[in-house]
Formats: C-alpha cells, sequence, structure tokens
C-alpha cells in the first residue's frame, strides 16, 4: 500500500465524517476538506500520529461567499496533506502557532491580506503590508480594487513610516527574544537598525537589533518591504503571462519559480512533458543552484570581511553566468520555461561547452572546500555561530541547506522527485555542525553534487521533442507544486476556475520560512555575527538584468546588441574613462 | 625658521608624505586587487579619491558636537606627520632627536586612535559610537605588544633614541636578526593600528556601516582617510627604522630606495595579510592579542634581556 492510500485508509476510519472524502490526487498528493469546528482534531492528529511534522504554508482564498484557509502539511516521504476548510467570512479561525510558531507569519499573511480573523495570534509586526496601509483594506480580496486607496493617497504622502527605532522610543515590558520596537527599555541597551537600507543586506529588510555592548539582547525582525502584489497580479493575466511574472519574483531563483509554477499548471491541464524537456530544465535548475551556491560563498566571506572569497567565487560565478547566457539567452530570467516543456533546445555543439565549465568549476570548488577547512580565521568566525538544534530546525519549520546543515535530511529532489530528478543519481548532503560552518560545507558538498548531476543529465540527455503544445484554458482545479530551490523548498498553491486565467495563486519562497529561525540563531550571540547569520539562511538576492534592445530616439531606429557587441561597448566606455581592459578581457580564468 | 618651515610643509613633511601616503594606499590596493584576480586602480586613483572629497559637501549631524567632529580628522593627521619627524629615514639620524624620542612616537602614534574615538563618539551616531568604543577597546588589545615589541631592540642598544638605535645596529650589522620575532609581532600590532583586515573591527562594513566615520563626509573624510594612509607610511617607516635598521648611511640616493623599498615591503605584507584573512570579531581579537601576541612580545624581550646578559 503506498503511503497516500494508508494516510487516507488512517483519516477515514479515524474520522467517521471525513469518509469518502479524502482524495488522492496522485503519488503524494492528499486533499481533504474538513469542518471549521472539527478542524483542529484533525490537524492534531495528522501531525501528531500520521506524523506530518513540516508546515509548507497556510493559502488562503477568497471564494466569494466564504473564505478558505489551506493547510499544506508534509512528511519525508514527500506526501503532502492538503487540509482545507472553508467558512463564513466573520468567523474567527484558531492560530495554530501553538503547534508550528513559524505559523505566525503565514496567519499574519492571510490576516493582512484577506482580513481573515485568526484567535490568539500574539502580538507583532505587521506582514506583508505597509505600517500605514489603511485599517479595512484587504487586497487579496476577490471584490478589492485599487481605486479604493485613491482617498488615503494625501495620507500616505504626508505619514512617515513609523518603526521607532532608538533608546528614547522604548518602553519597559520585554516579551520574549524578539520584541516589539517601542516595547523595550533596558538599562545600558541600545537598539541599532540593521535595515532596510544597511550595507549587510543586498535587499530591504528591517533587522532592530537591541544590544548591551557587543551582546545581542533581542532581534526584531520586520520583512514585506518588497511586496509587489505578484499574487494579485497573476489573478489579472493569463497563464502563459504568469510564467514570465513568477519567473521575476527573484533574481537569483528565477528559474526556481517559474518551474514551479509551470510543472503545477501541467499537472492541472494533465500534460506530459516530454523526457527531453524535463532534462533540459533540470539541467538549469542545476546550473541555476550552482550559480546561487558560488554566489552566497562570495556574500558569506564578504559579510565576515573576508573579500578574497567574494572576488574568487564571483570571477568563477561568471562562467557559470555565461553557460546559462548560452544555453537559454538570457543570464538570470532566462525564460527558458513554458507550460508543456522548454522553449531552446539544446545543441550539440553547447554539450563540450558544458563539460568543460563543470570540470573547471568543480577544480575550483575543491580549492574552496580545502581553504573552508583549513582557513583559521574562517572557522573561527563560522563555526559556533548561529547554533540551531535539530529540533528548533523542526519546530520552526527551516528548510533547504539550513535544515540540513542540522542534521535533517531532507530533499524536496528526492523525497518528492520532480522533472528529471528521478532518474538522477545523487546525495543529499547533510551535516551535524548546526551551525554557519555546517552551512557553507553543505553549500559547498551541494556544489559538488550539482556538478555530478549535470554531467549525468548531459550524458542521458534523451532525443525527440522539448515540449507539448498546452490548452489556453486550464482545466478546473487545485494543485500543490514543490521544488527544492538552492535556499530551500518552494511551494507553489495553484487553483483554475476553467478559464484562462488562474483563480489563486499562491507562492510560499523559502526565505519566509527560513527568516523565522534568524532570531534564534541570534540569540546571545555577538553583534559581529549578525550579517554572517542573516546571510547563511541565504535570503534572496535580486539580481540586474542587461538591456539587450538599444532604442535610438534621435533616429527612432532600434537595433539589436549581440554579446560581443555589449562586450566592445563596454570596453569603448571605459577605455574613453581612461582604463583599458582590453588585455584583461582577453585573459582566460583558471589554469589555462 | 625658512627652514624649518621647509621641512615642515615640503621635505620631508606634509607634501612629500602626502605623495608617498596616496602611492602607498595605491600600491596597497593595486597589490590587494592583483592578489584577488582583479585589475585594481590606476596609479592616480588615491588622490583622485582624495580631490573628489575635498569637492563634496560636507555634512554634520544635528546632535554632533561641532569642534569636536571638525577637530578630530586635523589632529589625527598632524600627530601622525609630526611622528614622523623623529624616524630615520636613509640615513641613520633623523630630522630632529633627542634621548627617549621612541616613546614621543608611540605616543603621537596614538593620538589618531583616539581621534577616531572622539570624532565618532561625538558624532552622537550609534553605529559611529559603536565604531568609537570598538577602537578603543582594541587599542588596549595591539597598544602594548606593540610597545613592547618596539622597545626589545633598544634594549640591546641600550637607548630609547632611535637615531642612536640606527646608530647602534649600523655599528653591529646583523644584530637586527635578533629582533625578527618583534618584527612579527609589530606587524600584527600595526594592523591593529591601522585598523585593516582581520582587524578591521572598528569600521565593519556588514556591522555597523562605517564605525566611527559613518557621519563623516567631504573634507573631513578626506582628511581621515589621508591620515590612515599616512598612518600606515609612519608605521611601516617606524618599524623599518627598529626592525630592518641596515643599509643606512649609503649615498642618499641608494639609501632613499632603499628605504623605499623597506617600506613596502611592510606594506606588501599588511596587503597579503589583509587578502589571506577574514574579519575576526572584538572578543577573539583580544583573545589572540594577550594569549599570543602580547606573551611573544615578552619573549623578544626575555631573549634581548638574555643577550645583553651575556655580554653582546
Amino acid at each position: 500500500m503506498t503511503v497516500e492510500e494508508k494516510v487516507k485508509e488512517q483519516l477515514e476510519s479515524r474520522f467517521a465524517d471525513l469518509k469518502g472524502t479524502v482524495k488522492v490526487q496522485r503519488a503524494r498528493r492528499l486533499w481533504v476538506e474538513v469542518k471549521p469546528e472539527n478542524f483542529t482534531a484533525v490537524f492534531e492528529y495528522a501531525i501528531k500520529d500520521l506524523d506530518f511534522p513540516i508546515l509548507c504554508t497556510i493559502t488562503g482564498i477568497d471564494e466569494g461567499a466564504n473564505f478558505a484557509l489551506i493547510y499544506h502539511l508534509a512528511q519525508k516521504t514527500g506526501a503532502v496533506l492538503n487540509l482545507k476548510i472553508k467558512f463564513d467570512k466573520a468567523r474567527a479561525i484558531k492560530t495554530i502557532s501553538t503547534y508550528f510558531p513559524a505559523a505566525d507569519i503565514y496567519e499574519r499573511e492571510v490576516v493582512d491580506l484577506f482580513g481573515i480573523k485568526i484567535d490568539g495570534l500574539k502580538p507583532g509586526l505587521r506582514y506583508p503590508l505597509p505600517d500605514n496601509w489603511p485599517e479595512g483594506q484587504y487586497p487579496m480580496r476577490k471584490d478589492w480594487k485599487i481605486e479604493s486607496l485613491k482617498d488615503y493617497d494625501a495620507k500616505f504622502e504626508n505619514e512617515s513610516l513609523s518603526i521607532p527605532i532608538g533608546p528614547k522610543t522604548l518602553i519597559k515590558e520585554p516579551t520574549d527574544f524578539g520584541f516589539i520596537p517601542g516595547s523595550r527599555h533596558e538599562e545600558h541597551e541600545v537598539v541599532i537598525p540593521v535595515g532596510p537600507q544597511h550595507p549587510a543586506l543586498k535587499e530591504p529588510e528591517s533587522f532592530s537589533v537591541a544590544l548591551r555592548g557587543e551582546r545581542i539582547m533581542g532581534v526584531n525582525i520586520r520583512i514585506g518591504y518588497n511586496h509587489r502584489g505578484i499574487e494579485k497580479a497573476c489573478e489579472s493575466q493569463s497563464y502563459i503571462q504568469d510564467v514570465y511574472l513568477v519567473e521575476r519574483i527573484c533574481g537569483i531563483c528565477s528559474h526556481t519559480h517559474s518551474t514551479c509554477f509551470v510543472q503545477g499548471v501541467e499537472e492541472l491541464a494533465g500534460l506530459q512533458v516530454p523526457k527531453r524537456g524535463l532534462y533540459i530544465r533540470t539541467l538549469i535548475a542545476e546550473l541555476e543552484r550552482v550559480h546561487s551556491h558560488l554566489l552566497w560563498l562570495g556574500v558569506a566571506g564578504h559579510e565576515i570581511g573576508f573579500d578574497t572569497l567574494l572576488m574568487y567565487t564571483w570571477r568563477d560565478r561568471e562562467s557559470v553566468m555565461d553557460l546559462l547566457t548560452l544555453i537559454t539567452g538570457n543570464r538570470v530570467n532566462y525564460g527558458i520555461n513554458t507550460i508543456g516543456g522548454v522553449r531552446r533546445d539544446l545543441d550539440a555543439t553547447q554539450i563540450p561547452e558544458i563539460s568543460k565549465v563543470v570540470d573547471k568549476l568543480e577544480e575550483q570548488t575543491k580549492y574552496y572546500i580545502q581553504v573552508a577547512m583549513e582557513e583559521v580565521t574562517l572557522i573561527q568566525r563560522l563555526s559556533g555561530v548561529g547554533k540551531l538544534s535539530p529540533q528548533d530546525v523542526v519546530r520552526l519549520g527551516t528548510l533547504g541547506p539550513t535544515a540540513r546543515a542540522s542534521g535533517l535530511d531532507r530533499d524536496t529532489r528526492r523525497d518528492d522527485p520532480y522533472a528529471a530528478y528521478g532518474d538522477l543519481s545523487f546525495k543529499v548532503i547533510t551535516d551535524n555542525h548546526n551551525d554557519v560552518y555546517g552551512r557553507t560545507i553543505v553549500r559547498l558538498g551541494e556544489l559538488m553534487e550539482s556538478y555530478s548531476m549535470i554531467r549525468q543529465l548531459v550524458k542521458n540527455l534523451p532525443d525527440g521533442p522539448i515540449a507539448v503544445k498546452a490548452p489556453r484554458r486550464i482545466p478546473e482545479g487545485e494543485v500543490f507544486s514543490r521544488y527544492e530551490a538552492p535556499r530551500g523548498e518552494d511551494v507553489h498553491y495553484i487553483k483554475s476556475n476553467g478559464s484562462t486565467n488562474p483563480e489563486r495563486v499562491k507562492v510560499r519562497a523559502p526565505t519566509l520560512a527560513n527568516i523565522q529561525s534568524v532570531s534564534k540563531m541570534l540569540e546571545d550571540r555577538y553583534l559581529a555575527d549578525l550579517p554572517i547569520v542573516i546571510a547563511a539562511i541565504d535570503p534572496c538576492f535580486s539580481c540586474t538584468d542587461r538591456a539587450i534592445q538599444i532604442q535610438d530616439y534621435t533616429q527612432g531606429t532600434e537595433r539589436v546588441m549581440s554579446w560581443e557587441d555589449l562586450k566592445q561597448f563596454s570596453l569603448d566606455w571605459y577605455r574613453e574613462r581612461g582604463v583599458d581592459f582590453t588585455r584583461l578581457s582577453k585573459v582566460k580564468w583558471g589554469k589555462d | 625658521m625658512v627652514n624649518a618651515l621647509f621641512i615642515i610643509l615640503i621635505f620631508p613633511g606634509f607634501l612629500f608624505l602626502s605623495v608617498i601616503s596616496l602611492f602607498a594606499e595605491y600600491f596597497d590596493r593595486k597589490l590587494y586587487a592583483r592578489l584577488q584576480n582583479r585589475v585594481g586602480p590606476p596609479w592616480f586613483q588615491p588622490l583622485a579619491d582624495f580631490i573628489k572629497l575635498l569637492g563634496k559637501e560636507e555634512v554634520v549631524p544635528e546632535e554632533a558636537d561641532r569642534s569636536m567632529f571638525n577637530l578630530a580628522p586635523v589632529f589625527a593627521m598632524a600627530s601622525t606627520i609630526a611622528a614622523f619627524f623623529y624616524i630615520p629615514m636613509w640615513g641613520t639620524k633623523a630630522i630632529y632627536s633627542f634621548s627617549g624620542d621612541l616613546i614621543v612616537i608611540l605616543y603621537l602614534l596614538m593620538i589618531p586612535t583616539l581621534t577616531f574615538f572622539l570624532g565618532g563618539w561625538y558624532s552622537r551616531s550609534l553605529y559611529s559610537t559603536i565604531g568609537a568604543v570598538r577602537s578603543i577597546t582594541q587599542l588596549f588589545a595591539y597598544e602594548i605588544p606593540l610597545f613592547i615589541s618596539l622597545l626589545a631592540p633598544t634594549i640591546l642598544a641600550g637607548t630609547w633614541s632611535l637615531s642612536e638605535l640606527a646608530n647602534f645596529y649600523t655599528t653591529h650589522p646583523w644584530y637586527w636578526l635578533f629582533n625578527l620575532i618583534g618584527f612579527g609581532v609589530s606587524l600584527v600590532a600595526l594592523l591593529g593600528k591601522l585598523e585593516r583586515v582581520p582587524f578591521d573591527i572598528p569600521e565593519a562594513e556588514t556591522e555597523i556601516v562605517a564605525g566611527s566615520f559613518t557621519e563623516y563626509s567631504g573634507r573631513l573624510l578626506a582628511y581621515f582617510r589621508m591620515a590612515i594612509d599616512i598612518e600606515t607610511v609612519v608605521g611601516a617607516s617606524l618599524i623599518a627604522a627598529v626592525f630592518l635598521p641596515f643599509a643606512l648611511n649609503l649615498n642618499p640616493v641608494l639609501g632613499f630606495l632603499i628605504y623605499l623599498l623597506k617600506i613596502f615591503f611592510i606594506i606588501g605584507l599588511l596587503s597579503l595579510f589583509r587578502t589571506v584573512f577574514a574579519r575576526m570579531r572584538i572578543d577573539q581579537m583580544i583573545n589572540f592579542c594577550w594569549t599570543y601576541v602580547a606573551p611573544i612580545a615578552f619573549l623578544q624581550v626575555l631573549i634581548n634581556l638574555i643577550l645583553k646578559g651575556i655580554g653582546l
């Protein structure tokens, strides 16, 4: 008996009124609708007796007459139990943060975006809307219109963001380690702002850090500065447009989001993607992981003042970026995915190039592993910093390399295989250091695994078509798609109403799950550890894209610049300003 | 009077020292870049940076103490230049010398660190305050090893005057080899004094933005940066004078070239450290200085006392 059938049987035998309602959608996917009054009992049974210890996310849906919440629970076998409750708009739902402290942020999200009432939610900062967002405006509700914000325009201009920072505004009443700004006033303590703009951060987040001397007494995290309303925007566009929109959620793991979305839609439409398409998709995914991990290594080096590592790894990372450009035509937002497969085939001349780059990178990575093992100041700065016990990982819902560095053997690629991962042989790298050093080791190990996967993919690349034709209208249904992004598991929930546009798209990027653990990791640490601990969960950074179409406004003509043109353009630009990079541009890195 | 002004303002005073300091900054940045596989700046970059900063708007925070905020960079620059006159460069004789000038140099070189503290403290910004406190905390870690290691060679020479020290080591040509341990210690301490990686804790960018200098801009920041550059050259000259006192008293041109070679060798070593190490934490730095660096400095003193005792 398969896992999902066993879960179905257990659920149906335990709760009489669920008989016949547990739906097995496919292998490892279960859907069940529960009455709100029975929810707590079923939820508790699922996490305790059925062993679903991971809460992927909570999806809120506005179904017109009522709200619905879906709790996506996962377990080690890769099975996902989607518990759905429907309830009246006025009804309050009990919080589940008693079971999962990390659920806090998902609940705040539905509170902010839908106005769903949650009972027992601890007081705290809102997420994800701005602090001066007007009361009673819930943008994800179906009947909400942007015009309703008109009256508030003047108010936005006059009111500054009100996060009180600094000793003057603090009043006594510390809660726990995480604190509410303005609630803390201890003797000899200062609260310093790290963010929203700060050299340690590559994107806006705000950490208010209460310090006594160098010691961190409390951290408060405010995120949501970059919320662009992509989920709402997805509802107003067609599926194929959404592929390109979700790709732009993140500059580093763009392929992550587009693949996660696309494979969900393919499942809804019942499309069989050709093997060759899946292999190419997986190849890009692994190349993306390589560039993301190399980027992380550099950022980690920079955070601890080891800029040499940054310069070396980012130099090597360029070769992966070039390879991605070669294969997909783009450096960051590859645009290779489409519903039903991929848009570009791999041509035979590209394969030797891939092997060449992978060989070189493997050699370099071995060197970085050696550096990580031997360099004294690096080890001193990383080991023992940002400790997170395996119990805390489970409790706080931490994912990806951060979880694996605390000895948790979880990887969606193996547990819930998608794309071509079922055909590949690879190891899931884990480590028992539980600290930033462990996270470094895990990421370096994963790089080596990625190289081996890329070799397997290129070697066993099947022949045949790369895509099948997808319908414009996607049949009614809902789907839950998972993808192991470089920084942890990325999940998408897609609901279709049978039209050309999705009814609801919900995205939970891995950083949202991981950020919960940061304040735990900083407990009893020094200020100097703050940047590296934040960086160690690899929060998503944005990259810039290149402009390839140049519009000449004086003559009204358009031309497309090739890679060589761009290179020449940049060389000329610098030469005019007195620096000549011509010689350097011909130098090849590495040993040749 | 004219002669003294020439010495202070032109050679080897402010102008000469500025030129050589800017060049030292270029050398450091270029070497650092090449070691990191980068191209690095063109030769005029430090000068261009300096001029650009001079032209920028100066912003003094409202909360800051204006006079302290404005004076700190000037004091930093003045004290480092003053220290330079007591260091023999290519002869055995410094421009000014008296018995005990080594101690004066050490105190003059402590003033920049104090100005970093005062400038940061009176900026009244949180980052600056933390940077200022770190500067002064760090001072207690490296200053003692620096003093001890620099005073160790004087035990053999029996003088606290740098010029007499140079004389002694010129008449006893290979004695400087006894002081190599002290040389290493003083390099490590100089890293701390100049607040460079791995001891750039007071201005750790990713933690406290720019530490003491966070609120500084324009002309004042330019002075501070110039003071640090000058301090680098003066620090290197001091170490060269104490630990590498050979090939002095040659003809002036050759002597000058050898002097440059010595200080750029020392600055090159500092760049190398910057390349291969990560920044330490303040607690690690203090532990390191007191458990390893200070005892090793004392070991040098012990060796020299024994050498002196057996009658060298």
